[in-house]
């Protein structure tokens, strides 16, 4: 770690997150859906950390039990350093809506995410006015700038969220997410619903509004070429657990865990030299009943013994500096 | 003579906006046993273009204004429905985006795919069967016998994606067209699909591969026509449009693309959006993102013109280059 004096913004440690199905006449058991599983992870001031996973690999429940929209089970979250979640911490309501100021989300839908029934200036300082720091007259003010940092019509902020496309729609979320200030932004597939051309103004805005003011990302995504353009470094998610994490260069081009080169390797370049690939076999195992020992062990080219029956530490794996792999090979 | 000739379709729909032309005078052809790839973003017309392939474009609202698609030398627009009936799904095929929504949730696998085989095929009851499990066996479905019984909901996305390509692939056809067959899939899954058809379709079929993916487009096709807001931009050999890119538009959307080896640059983004369907400029489509835009630009609608062997693009910059070089008539394609 460069700054290791400084604490990480955010600290999440071994973090669990289940879910129990209701109760039936039909089920006798009742095992949770471990859908995050002891996962840790930091981000610094001002670093951009990409998930990656495939659906249902719990990367979304990660960014909601951070966001305190779900309970942990287990583990816990220290954002600036005050444990905003795990056992015995029980946060006043004044101070759990303070962190809604300093921690904000952009979902992936762009027009799901926007109430319909408000014009742009409505939603974009409902949350300025909600913390007191405008006036109601200067609402058309604070909406204009916002709208100008984002790149939008200035004199836009009267229309409805219908009335745009899915980049400008994307952008109100944006401008609603920084309006009020907040140290970290959770982009939960932000990009996805984009096309390209668009999806790369997006990444662009999002690589300039941190440098802009000092803002960190948790960048939620399945696409790794995404991901891998706007991370520092890079955590990868399967079924629950992080398999593997570092800095961005480390995990794209010398890849630790099977399951991050499958993934890798899954990726269509255009332009690069094509060559024979060995796709994964299988599909990602349901998580309501998830393989024993190393979770990707049925999928695994490499899978050993051992890994049918221990799932395989992360801080007794092999660690390259910051470079962390839950995997038996190492 | 190719495969597939679609020569100036025209498809627009009513709606309550007023008219709109989701497909404009597109023309391209495909050859026997050759994979083509339709490339464009959301709303440019290919996934229009693929169904009036197939006359599956729903009369009214829309309608097939003007153009020819000749399959082996048949007009399909204009052959009678019989013998549409006959070609659909055992000379040409398709495979769809949402596999869930396109087999049906009411009948077990074994049931809708016989169902198909009864159409084409005088075959008994038992003899279906076993054809159809041994396709199933084909794709790498593990336990065919087994998921022969299953309701399509019982399967996951890949297996039933899987089906979908046995489907398409049991009658032998000439022509699959895949519309975005693993947009609704994970990576790893995607890229077993494309495994498949790349082992599969290949081997007996034409394919036309519809897809917003330049990436997947680069590692599965022959050729790749490039659409942009309802017209043909770009067309031409894989490489030819990858790395000798013709069109303002084919540039700026391969430079847009984020990729693993690129790293953290800067990607490069084509400004503005794209133009609504109701409001198209009148010359050239891409006029107001375009950089080079100039005067002939606004006023009339550029042809393809021939940038080298086999590779045309419809901007009037290629004119220009080439000023001796006469426009190639929009009825032939490359």
């Amino acid at each position: 770690m460069e700054n290791t004096s400084i604490a990480p913004l955010l600290d999440v440690r071994n973090l669990a997150t289940w879910f129990y199905m209701p109760k039936n006449l039909f089920s006798r058991k009742n095992d949770p859906i471990r859908a995050v599983d002891r996962v840790s992870f930091f981000i610094n001031q001002k670093e951009t950390l990409g998930l990656v996973g495939e659906s249902g690999c719990g990367k979304t429940t990660l960014g909601r039990t951070i966001l305190g929209l779900e309970t942990p089970v287990d583990g816990e979250i220290i954002f600036s350093g005050k444990k905003i979640a795990g056992a015995g911490t029980a946060l006043k309501a004044k101070d759990e809506k303070n962190l809604r100021k300093r921690m904000q989300v952009v979902f992936q839908d762009p027009l799901s995410s926007l109430n319909p029934r408000m014009n742009v200036m409505d939603i974009v300082t409902e949350g300025l006015l909600e913390f007191k720091m405008i006036k109601k007259k200067e609402r058309a003010d604070a909406a204009r700038r916002l709208m100008g940092v984002v790149g939008l019509d200035k004199d836009a902020i009267y229309r409805f969220p219908h009335e745009f496309s899915g980049g400008q729609r994307q952008r109100i979320n944006v401008a609603r997410a920084i309006s009020l200030n907040p140290k970290l932004i959770i982009c939960d597939e932000a990009v996805s619903a984009l096309d390209v051309s668009v999806q790369a103004q997006v990444i662009n805005l999002f690589s300039d509004l941190r440098e802009k003011y000092g803002l960190s990302y948790l960048f939620i995504s399945h696409d790794l070429s995404v991901v891998s353009n706007i991370a520092d470094r890079i955590a990868v998610m399967y079924l629950g657990r992080i398999v593997e994490q570092g800095r961005c260069e480390d995990v794209i081009f010398s890849p630790m865990h099977p399951y991050t080169r499958a993934l890798i390797d899954a990726v269509p370049v255009a332009g690069k030299e094509k060559q024979q690939k060995m796709p994964l076999s299988g599909d990602v195992p349901s998580p309501l009943s998830p393989p024993p020992g190393c979770t990707f062990h049925p999928r695994c080219p490499k899978a050993m013994d051992v890994c049918r029956k221990t799932f395989p530490d992360v801080v007794s794996s092999g660690v390259i500096g910051e470079h962390r792999v839950a995997c038996h090979l190492y | 003579m190719p495969l597939l000739n679609v020569e100036n379709l025209t498809v627009r729909f009513d709606t309550d906006d007023g008219p709109l032309t989701a497909v404009d005078g597109v023309t391209f052809c495909l050859n026997a046993g050759e994979s083509v790839g339709l490339v464009g973003e959301s709303g440019c017309g290919k996934s229009v273009t693929a169904l009036a392939i197939a006359r599956l474009i729903p009369c009214p609202p829309g309608s097939i204004e003007s153009g020819h698609v000749y399959f082996n030398d048949q007009d399909l627009l204009r052959t009678d429905i019989r013998t549409l009936k006959d070609i659909r799904g055992n000379q040409i095929s398709m495979i769809f985006q949402e596999p869930l929504s396109a087999l049906s949730p009411l009948l077990r696998i074994e049931d809708q795919m016989i169902e198909a085989v009864f159409f084409h095929r005088d075959m008994s009851r038992g003899d279906a069967r076993l054809f159809v499990l041994d396709w199933l066996s084909r794709v790498g479905i593990p336990d065919p016998e087994e998921r022969l019984s299953a309701y399509p909901y019982q399967l996951s996305g890949g297996m039933q994606q899987r089906v979908m390509i046995a489907m398409a692939l049991m009658m032998s056809p000439d022509l699959v067209i895949a519309d975005e067959p693993t947009t609704a899939l994970d990576v790893t899954t995607q890229a077993q699909i494309f495994a498949l058809l790349s082992r599969m379709v290949k081997k007996r079929a034409a394919l036309l591969l519809i897809t917003h993916d330049m990436g997947v487009v680069w590692e599965t096709c022959d050729r790749v026509v490039v659409m942009y807001a309802s017209r043909v931009v770009e067309t031409g050999g894989l490489k030819d449009v990858f790395f000798r890119p013709a069109h303002p538009y084919t540039r700026g959307l391969l430079a847009a693309i984020p990729s693993l080896s690129r790293g953290k640059a800067r990607l490069s983004e084509i400004p503005g959006q794209v133009p609504s369907p109701l409001a198209y400029p009148d010359g050239c489509h891409f006029m107001d993102r375009c950089r080079f835009a100039f005067d002939r630009c606004k006023n009339e609608k550029p042809a393809l013109f021939e940038v080298g062997e086999e590779h045309m693009a419809a901007c009037f910059l290629v004119d220009q280059k080439r000023e001796k070089s006469r426009a190639v008539p929009q009825g032939r394609g490359a």
